[in-house]
Protein backbone atom coordinates (compact mmCIF):
# COMPACT_ATOMS: atom_id res chain seq x y z
CA UNK A 1 0.00 0.00 0.00
CA UNK A 2 3.35 2.34 0.33
CA UNK A 3 2.78 3.41 -2.87
CA UNK A 4 -0.97 3.51 -3.42
CA UNK A 5 -2.16 7.41 -4.51
CA UNK A 6 -4.56 9.24 -1.91
CA UNK A 7 -7.37 9.01 -4.22
CA UNK A 8 -7.04 5.03 -4.09
CA UNK A 9 -7.01 5.36 -0.47
CA UNK A 10 -9.76 8.02 -0.11
CA UNK A 11 -11.87 5.50 -2.46
CA UNK A 12 -10.90 2.76 0.17
CA UNK A 13 -11.63 4.46 2.95
CA UNK A 14 -15.19 5.45 1.62
CA UNK A 15 -15.76 1.39 1.69
CA UNK A 16 -14.77 1.53 5.44
CA UNK A 17 -10.98 0.75 4.99
CA UNK A 18 -9.56 1.23 8.34
CA UNK A 19 -6.03 0.49 7.10
CA UNK A 20 -6.30 3.12 4.58
CA UNK A 21 -6.63 6.12 6.47
CA UNK A 22 -3.85 4.71 8.90
CA UNK A 23 -1.86 4.87 5.60
CA UNK A 24 -2.86 8.58 5.26
CA UNK A 25 -2.06 9.37 8.54
CA UNK A 26 1.13 7.49 8.25
CA UNK A 27 1.53 9.84 5.04
CA UNK A 28 0.86 13.27 6.69
CA UNK A 29 0.89 12.58 10.53
CA UNK A 30 3.75 14.59 10.87
CA UNK A 31 2.64 17.64 8.74
CA UNK A 32 -0.63 17.65 10.37
CA UNK A 33 0.60 17.91 13.96
CA UNK A 34 3.29 20.24 12.75
CA UNK A 35 0.80 22.58 12.08
CA UNK A 36 -1.32 21.85 14.65
CA UNK A 37 2.01 22.66 17.04
CA UNK A 38 2.22 25.57 15.43
CA UNK A 39 -1.00 26.99 15.94
CA UNK A 40 -1.61 26.13 19.39
CA UNK A 41 2.13 25.40 21.27
CA UNK A 42 0.62 22.69 23.40
CA UNK A 43 0.69 19.16 22.79
CA UNK A 44 -2.37 17.85 23.69
CA UNK A 45 -4.38 20.54 21.79
CA UNK A 46 -2.50 19.43 18.64
CA UNK A 47 -3.03 15.75 18.98
CA UNK A 48 -7.23 16.51 19.25
CA UNK A 49 -7.19 19.09 16.47
CA UNK A 50 -5.35 16.08 14.08
CA UNK A 51 -7.39 13.15 15.80
CA UNK A 52 -10.61 15.79 15.06
CA UNK A 53 -9.59 16.15 11.42
CA UNK A 54 -8.76 12.13 10.62
CA UNK A 55 -12.07 11.70 12.12
CA UNK A 56 -13.60 14.06 9.69
CA UNK A 57 -11.75 12.66 6.86
CA UNK A 58 -13.24 8.95 7.19
CA UNK A 59 -16.62 10.75 7.98
CA UNK A 60 -16.47 12.52 4.69
CA UNK A 61 -14.49 10.64 2.38
CA UNK A 62 -17.21 9.62 0.03
CA UNK A 63 -17.99 13.36 -0.99
CA UNK A 64 -14.27 13.85 -1.89
CA UNK A 65 -13.77 14.34 -5.13
CA UNK A 66 -10.55 13.80 -6.54
CA UNK A 67 -11.31 14.38 -10.15
CA UNK A 68 -12.06 17.87 -9.76
CA UNK A 69 -8.40 19.15 -8.83
CA UNK A 70 -9.21 18.56 -5.12
CA UNK A 71 -5.43 17.73 -3.13
CA UNK A 72 -5.95 15.66 -0.18
CA UNK A 73 -2.93 17.16 1.88
CA UNK A 74 -4.49 20.56 1.27
CA UNK A 75 -8.02 19.58 2.39
CA UNK A 76 -6.78 17.45 5.33
CA UNK A 77 -4.27 20.62 6.61
CA UNK A 78 -7.61 22.91 6.23
CA UNK A 79 -9.49 20.50 8.39
CA UNK A 80 -6.30 20.40 10.86
CA UNK A 81 -6.00 24.59 10.89
CA UNK A 82 -9.72 24.74 11.21
CA UNK A 83 -10.02 22.89 14.39
CA UNK A 84 -6.91 23.96 15.98
CA UNK A 85 -8.18 27.53 15.80
CA UNK A 86 -11.46 26.50 16.97
CA UNK A 87 -9.44 25.80 20.03
CA UNK A 88 -7.88 28.73 20.32
CA UNK A 89 -11.17 30.57 20.00
CA UNK A 90 -12.64 28.11 22.69
CA UNK A 91 -10.14 28.96 25.50
CA UNK A 92 -10.19 32.93 24.93
CA UNK A 93 -13.87 32.75 24.89
CA UNK A 94 -14.58 34.52 22.41
CA UNK A 95 -17.88 35.49 22.40
CA UNK A 96 -19.95 37.10 19.89
CA UNK A 97 -16.48 37.18 17.95
CA UNK A 98 -17.30 34.09 15.86
CA UNK A 99 -15.66 34.26 12.64
CA UNK A 100 -15.95 32.08 9.31
CA UNK A 101 -12.44 30.15 8.06
CA UNK A 102 -11.95 28.43 5.09
CA UNK A 103 -14.66 26.07 4.22
CA UNK A 104 -13.46 22.40 5.82
CA UNK A 105 -15.73 20.56 2.71
CA UNK A 106 -13.71 18.92 -0.15
CA UNK A 107 -13.38 20.78 -3.25
CA UNK A 108 -16.45 20.47 -5.29
CA UNK A 109 -17.27 21.86 -8.05
CA UNK A 110 -15.71 23.37 -11.51
CA UNK A 111 -12.05 22.15 -11.91
CA UNK A 112 -9.61 24.46 -10.61
CA UNK A 113 -6.23 24.39 -12.91
CA UNK A 114 -4.72 26.87 -9.99
CA UNK A 115 -5.04 23.73 -7.75
CA UNK A 116 -2.56 22.05 -9.69
CA UNK A 117 0.18 24.86 -8.28
CA UNK A 118 -0.23 23.52 -4.85
CA UNK A 119 0.84 19.94 -5.95
CA UNK A 120 4.26 20.66 -6.99
CA UNK A 121 4.72 22.88 -4.08
CA UNK A 122 7.70 22.51 -1.57
CA UNK A 123 8.61 23.84 1.77
CA UNK A 124 10.99 25.74 0.52
CA UNK A 125 9.23 27.21 -2.11
CA UNK A 126 6.88 28.82 0.08
CA UNK A 127 9.27 29.83 2.95
CA UNK A 128 11.09 31.38 -0.36
CA UNK A 129 7.74 32.90 -1.65
CA UNK A 130 6.70 34.14 2.26
CA UNK A 131 10.15 35.46 2.05
CA UNK A 132 9.71 37.95 -0.59
CA UNK A 133 6.81 39.67 1.13
CA UNK A 134 7.54 43.03 3.26
CA UNK A 135 7.89 42.04 6.46
CA UNK A 136 4.74 43.96 7.42
CA UNK A 137 2.13 42.04 5.39
CA UNK A 138 3.89 38.86 6.02
CA UNK A 139 3.69 39.26 9.96
CA UNK A 140 -0.50 39.95 9.33
CA UNK A 141 -0.81 37.34 7.52
CA UNK A 142 1.01 34.95 9.53
CA UNK A 143 -0.98 36.66 12.64
CA UNK A 144 -4.39 35.82 10.86
CA UNK A 145 -3.38 32.35 10.10
CA UNK A 146 -1.19 30.94 12.69
CA UNK A 147 -3.31 32.72 15.67
CA UNK A 148 -6.50 32.70 14.58
CA UNK A 149 -6.39 36.40 14.78
CA UNK A 150 -9.39 38.70 12.95
CA UNK A 151 -8.13 41.86 10.84
CA UNK A 152 -9.59 44.30 13.87
CA UNK A 153 -7.48 41.78 16.24
CA UNK A 154 -4.69 42.81 14.93
CA UNK A 155 -5.26 46.27 14.47
CA UNK A 156 -5.72 46.17 18.26
CA UNK A 157 -3.01 44.19 18.92
CA UNK A 158 -0.54 46.39 16.73
CA UNK A 159 -1.93 50.00 16.82
CA UNK A 160 -2.24 49.82 13.53
CA UNK A 161 -5.51 51.11 11.61
CA UNK A 162 -7.42 48.64 10.09
CA UNK A 163 -7.60 49.99 6.57
CA UNK A 164 -3.98 49.67 6.75
CA UNK A 165 -4.41 46.11 8.14
CA UNK A 166 -6.63 44.60 5.70
CA UNK A 167 -4.38 46.24 2.61
CA UNK A 168 -1.88 44.53 4.35
CA UNK A 169 -3.52 40.68 4.50
CA UNK A 170 -4.99 41.49 0.61
CA UNK A 171 -1.92 42.74 -1.30
CA UNK A 172 0.40 39.77 1.14
CA UNK A 173 -1.72 36.83 -0.49
CA UNK A 174 -1.98 38.65 -3.88
CA UNK A 175 1.61 38.49 -4.05
CA UNK A 176 2.30 35.34 -2.18
CA UNK A 177 0.15 33.43 -5.08
CA UNK A 178 1.65 35.42 -7.60
CA UNK A 179 4.88 34.28 -6.59
CA UNK A 180 4.08 31.03 -5.92
CA UNK A 181 2.55 30.61 -9.85
CA UNK A 182 5.79 31.82 -10.88
CA UNK A 183 7.97 29.36 -8.71
CA UNK A 184 5.55 26.43 -10.27
CA UNK A 185 6.25 27.61 -13.54
CA UNK A 186 9.72 27.17 -13.01
CA UNK A 187 9.40 23.51 -11.98
CA UNK A 188 7.80 23.25 -14.92
CA UNK A 189 10.52 24.62 -16.81
CA UNK A 190 13.58 22.61 -14.72
CA UNK A 191 11.76 19.30 -14.91
CA UNK B 1 -22.58 47.16 -8.26
CA UNK B 2 -21.01 50.30 -6.57
CA UNK B 3 -17.10 50.91 -7.75
CA UNK B 4 -17.42 52.11 -4.06
CA UNK B 5 -18.82 48.54 -2.58
CA UNK B 6 -16.35 46.86 -5.14
CA UNK B 7 -13.47 48.65 -3.44
CA UNK B 8 -14.76 48.08 0.09
CA UNK B 9 -15.31 44.25 -0.19
CA UNK B 10 -11.96 44.12 -2.24
CA UNK B 11 -9.90 45.74 0.64
CA UNK B 12 -11.91 42.76 2.74
CA UNK B 13 -10.88 40.05 0.52
CA UNK B 14 -7.47 39.48 2.05
CA UNK B 15 -9.19 38.51 5.50
CA UNK B 16 -12.27 36.94 4.08
CA UNK B 17 -9.85 34.71 2.51
CA UNK B 18 -7.90 34.02 6.08
CA UNK B 19 -10.63 33.30 7.83
CA UNK B 20 -9.84 36.55 9.66
CA UNK B 21 -13.53 38.35 9.60
CA UNK B 22 -16.24 38.24 11.99
CA UNK B 23 -18.98 36.16 10.72
CA UNK B 24 -21.31 38.76 9.88
CA UNK B 25 -18.58 40.40 7.97
CA UNK B 26 -17.97 36.91 6.42
CA UNK B 27 -21.55 37.18 5.27
CA UNK B 28 -22.00 40.24 3.66
CA UNK B 29 -18.51 39.40 1.42
CA UNK B 30 -20.24 36.09 0.47
CA UNK B 31 -23.73 37.61 -0.53
CA UNK B 32 -21.58 39.94 -2.19
CA UNK B 33 -19.15 38.01 -4.24
CA UNK B 34 -21.95 36.42 -6.17
CA UNK B 35 -22.24 39.10 -8.33
CA UNK B 36 -18.70 40.10 -8.70
CA UNK B 37 -16.82 38.32 -10.90
CA UNK B 38 -13.32 40.16 -11.05
CA UNK B 39 -13.47 39.39 -6.91
CA UNK B 40 -14.25 35.90 -7.35
CA UNK B 41 -10.94 35.05 -9.28
CA UNK B 42 -9.11 37.29 -7.12
CA UNK B 43 -10.59 35.29 -3.84
CA UNK B 44 -9.52 31.87 -5.90
CA UNK B 45 -5.94 33.07 -5.90
CA UNK B 46 -5.35 34.07 -1.92
CA UNK B 47 -7.14 31.04 -1.46
CA UNK B 48 -3.98 29.32 -3.26
CA UNK B 49 -2.19 31.05 -0.69
CA UNK B 50 -3.82 30.50 2.16
CA UNK B 51 -4.01 26.60 1.25
CA UNK B 52 0.11 26.58 0.83
CA UNK B 53 0.83 28.42 4.25
CA UNK B 54 0.39 24.99 6.38
CA UNK B 55 3.64 24.26 4.44
CA UNK B 56 6.00 25.85 5.80
CA UNK B 57 5.63 24.39 9.00
CA UNK B 58 8.23 22.37 10.46
CA UNK B 59 6.94 18.92 10.77
CA UNK B 60 6.81 17.32 14.02
CA UNK B 61 6.66 13.93 14.95
CA UNK B 62 3.22 13.19 17.07
CA UNK B 63 2.99 11.05 20.01
CA UNK B 64 3.46 7.36 19.49
CA UNK B 65 -0.55 6.93 20.65
CA UNK B 66 -1.91 9.24 18.27
CA UNK B 67 -2.09 6.87 15.47
CA UNK B 68 -3.85 4.09 17.57
CA UNK B 69 -5.66 6.93 19.38
CA UNK B 70 -7.33 7.42 15.45
CA UNK B 71 -7.64 4.34 14.98
CA UNK B 72 -9.95 3.18 18.18
CA UNK B 73 -11.99 6.48 17.60
CA UNK B 74 -12.91 5.68 13.61
CA UNK B 75 -13.94 2.24 15.09
CA UNK B 76 -16.64 3.63 17.05
CA UNK B 77 -17.83 5.51 14.36
CA UNK B 78 -21.37 3.96 12.42
CA UNK B 79 -20.07 2.53 9.41
CA UNK B 80 -20.98 4.14 6.08
CA UNK B 81 -20.69 1.82 2.94
CA UNK B 82 -22.25 2.55 -0.39
CA UNK B 83 -23.92 -0.37 -1.84
CA UNK B 84 -22.11 -1.86 -5.18
CA UNK B 85 -23.90 -1.32 -8.73
CA UNK B 86 -26.36 -4.47 -8.90
CA UNK B 87 -24.40 -4.73 -11.97
CA UNK B 88 -21.41 -6.08 -9.66
CA UNK B 89 -23.48 -8.34 -8.23
CA UNK B 90 -23.83 -12.01 -9.35
CA UNK B 91 -27.45 -12.62 -10.39
CA UNK B 92 -28.90 -15.16 -8.13
CA UNK B 93 -31.02 -17.84 -9.02
CA UNK B 94 -33.74 -18.78 -7.09
CA UNK B 95 -33.22 -22.26 -5.62
CA UNK B 96 -34.83 -24.89 -3.30
CA UNK B 97 -34.76 -24.53 0.21
CA UNK B 98 -31.42 -24.90 2.03
CA UNK B 99 -31.56 -28.60 3.70
CA UNK B 100 -31.68 -30.01 -0.29
CA UNK B 101 -28.69 -28.08 -1.94
CA UNK B 102 -25.38 -29.00 -0.76
CA UNK B 103 -23.59 -28.43 -4.12
CA UNK B 104 -22.97 -25.23 -6.24
CA UNK B 105 -25.48 -24.93 -9.25
CA UNK B 106 -24.42 -25.68 -12.82
CA UNK B 107 -22.90 -22.47 -13.26
CA UNK B 108 -21.13 -22.28 -10.71
CA UNK B 109 -22.56 -19.03 -9.43
CA UNK B 110 -22.10 -18.38 -5.95
CA UNK B 111 -25.19 -17.68 -3.60
CA UNK B 112 -25.85 -17.52 0.14
CA UNK B 113 -27.89 -20.89 0.70
CA UNK B 114 -29.73 -19.20 3.49
CA UNK B 115 -31.18 -16.66 1.20
CA UNK B 116 -34.63 -18.55 0.42
CA UNK B 117 -34.56 -19.41 4.23
CA UNK B 118 -34.14 -15.91 5.20
CA UNK B 119 -37.33 -14.33 2.27
CA UNK B 120 -39.32 -17.37 3.97
CA UNK B 121 -38.55 -16.02 7.55
CA UNK B 122 -39.35 -12.86 6.99
CA UNK B 123 -42.44 -12.89 5.05
CA UNK B 124 -43.65 -15.28 8.48
CA UNK B 125 -42.78 -12.23 10.53
CA UNK B 126 -44.36 -9.99 8.72
CA UNK B 127 -47.66 -12.24 8.29
CA UNK B 128 -47.60 -12.87 11.92
CA UNK B 129 -47.72 -8.31 12.22
CA UNK B 130 -44.03 -9.09 13.84
CA UNK B 131 -42.61 -5.96 11.96
CA UNK B 132 -43.11 -2.69 13.44
CA UNK B 133 -44.01 -0.12 12.21
CA UNK B 134 -44.02 3.31 12.96
CA UNK B 135 -44.72 6.17 11.09
CA UNK B 136 -46.41 9.80 11.94
CA UNK B 137 -46.83 12.56 9.80
CA UNK B 138 -48.12 16.17 9.70
CA UNK B 139 -48.10 18.80 7.39
CA UNK B 140 -44.29 19.46 7.81
CA UNK B 141 -42.60 16.88 9.81
CA UNK B 142 -42.56 13.08 8.85
CA UNK B 143 -40.71 10.93 10.90
CA UNK B 144 -39.27 8.14 9.54
CA UNK B 145 -40.33 4.15 9.68
CA UNK B 146 -38.57 2.08 11.71
CA UNK B 147 -37.80 -1.37 10.77
CA UNK B 148 -37.34 -3.89 13.20
CA UNK B 149 -34.59 -6.30 13.04
CA UNK B 150 -35.97 -9.83 14.77
CA UNK B 151 -33.02 -12.77 15.85
CA UNK B 152 -33.53 -15.71 13.92
CA UNK B 153 -32.31 -17.56 16.88
CA UNK B 154 -35.23 -17.97 18.85
CA UNK B 155 -32.38 -18.66 22.50
CA UNK B 156 -30.42 -15.58 21.11
CA UNK B 157 -31.91 -12.63 22.73
CA UNK B 158 -30.38 -9.79 20.12
CA UNK B 159 -32.16 -7.58 17.61
CA UNK B 160 -32.18 -4.18 15.90
CA UNK B 161 -34.20 -1.74 14.45
CA UNK B 162 -33.57 0.21 10.99
CA UNK B 163 -34.80 3.82 10.22
CA UNK B 164 -34.75 5.32 6.64
CA UNK B 165 -33.29 8.93 6.67
CA UNK B 166 -34.94 10.35 3.81
CA UNK B 167 -33.00 13.55 4.14
CA UNK B 168 -29.81 11.87 4.35
CA UNK B 169 -30.27 8.79 2.16
CA UNK B 170 -29.07 6.93 5.13
CA UNK B 171 -30.26 4.04 6.22
CA UNK B 172 -29.76 3.91 10.34
CA UNK B 173 -29.17 0.74 11.66
CA UNK B 174 -29.18 -0.19 15.94
CA UNK B 175 -28.06 -3.31 16.85
CA UNK B 176 -28.71 -4.72 20.74
CA UNK B 177 -27.21 -7.56 22.25
CA UNK B 178 -25.69 -8.83 19.48
CA UNK B 179 -23.03 -12.03 20.70
CA UNK B 180 -19.56 -11.87 20.97
CA UNK B 181 -17.76 -12.89 17.74
CA UNK B 182 -14.25 -14.79 17.07
CA UNK B 183 -11.71 -12.35 16.92
CA UNK B 184 -11.33 -12.68 13.20
CA UNK B 185 -14.26 -12.29 12.51
CA UNK B 186 -17.11 -9.43 12.03
CA UNK B 187 -20.99 -8.90 11.05
CA UNK B 188 -21.95 -8.85 7.72
CA UNK B 189 -24.87 -6.20 6.57
CA UNK B 190 -26.43 -7.66 3.43
CA UNK B 191 -29.56 -6.01 1.58
CA UNK B 192 -31.47 -8.08 -0.30
CA UNK B 193 -33.53 -7.89 -3.85
CA UNK B 194 -35.21 -10.51 -5.29
CA UNK B 195 -32.05 -12.77 -6.25
CA UNK B 196 -30.02 -10.18 -5.36
CA UNK B 197 -27.62 -10.17 -2.43
CA UNK B 198 -25.24 -7.02 -1.60
CA UNK B 199 -23.20 -6.45 0.57
CA UNK B 200 -23.83 -3.43 3.07
CA UNK B 201 -20.33 -3.85 4.77
CA UNK B 202 -19.09 -5.12 7.96
CA UNK B 203 -18.59 -3.85 11.53
CA UNK B 204 -17.06 -5.27 14.40
CA UNK B 205 -18.61 -7.25 17.48
CA UNK B 206 -19.52 -4.26 20.11
CA UNK B 207 -20.45 -2.11 17.30
CA UNK B 208 -24.46 -0.93 18.12
CA UNK B 209 -25.10 1.39 14.79
CA UNK B 210 -24.58 0.95 11.38
CA UNK B 211 -25.24 3.51 8.56
CA UNK B 212 -25.59 2.64 4.99
CA UNK B 213 -26.29 5.03 1.82
CA UNK B 214 -29.71 2.47 1.07
CA UNK B 215 -33.23 3.01 0.38
CA UNK B 216 -34.87 0.74 1.65
CA UNK B 217 -37.99 0.96 -1.26
CA UNK B 218 -35.12 -1.00 -3.43
CA UNK B 219 -34.69 -3.70 -1.26
CA UNK B 220 -37.05 -6.57 0.24
CA UNK B 221 -34.90 -7.79 3.14
CA UNK B 222 -31.63 -6.88 5.18
CA UNK B 223 -29.65 -9.31 6.86
CA UNK B 224 -26.66 -9.51 9.08
CA UNK B 225 -24.65 -12.49 9.21
CA UNK B 226 -21.52 -13.45 11.53
CA UNK B 227 -18.19 -13.61 8.44
CA UNK B 228 -14.62 -13.76 8.36
CA UNK B 229 -12.79 -10.23 8.91
CA UNK B 230 -11.69 -8.31 8.68
CA UNK B 231 -13.13 -6.80 5.30
CA UNK B 232 -16.41 -9.74 4.91
CA UNK B 233 -16.67 -12.08 2.16
CA UNK B 234 -18.53 -11.72 -1.51
CA UNK B 235 -20.81 -14.08 -0.78
CA UNK B 236 -22.42 -14.96 2.59
CA UNK B 237 -20.96 -18.32 4.45
CA UNK B 238 -23.19 -18.00 7.24
CA UNK B 239 -26.99 -18.02 8.26
CA UNK B 240 -28.26 -14.80 8.49
CA UNK B 241 -28.48 -14.32 12.68
CA UNK B 242 -30.58 -11.35 12.02
CA UNK B 243 -33.65 -10.68 9.69
CA UNK B 244 -35.71 -7.40 8.83
CA UNK B 245 -38.50 -7.24 6.48
CA UNK B 246 -37.55 -4.16 3.96
CA UNK B 247 -40.45 -4.64 1.87
CA UNK B 248 -42.98 -2.30 4.75
CA UNK B 249 -41.01 0.94 4.25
Amino acid sequence: MSELEDSVLMTRITSGDGAALAHLYDRYGRIAYGLAYRVLNDPSGAEEAVQDAFLQVWRKADSFNVDKGAGFQAWLLTIVHNRSIDQIRRRANRQGKETVLLDDGPYIGEPDPSIEVLAGLQRDDVRKAMQTLPDDQRLAIEMAYFQGLTHREISDCTGIPLGTIKSRLRLGLRKLSEQLATGSAEHLVIN
Amino acid sequence: MSDSKHNEMQEMLGAYALGALTAVESQEVSAYLVHDQQLQTDLAAMRIAVLALPLIVEEVEPPASLRASIMAAIEQEPRIAKIPAASTVPHLKLVPPPAEVNEPDETGSSYPKWLPWALAAAFLLFSLGMVGWNQLSDDNVTTPATIALQSTDPNLATGGEAEFLKDSGVLLVHFHDLPAVAQNEVYQVWLISGETVSSAGVFPAGTTDFAVAADPANYDLIAVSVEPGPVGVPVATNPPILTGDLSVA
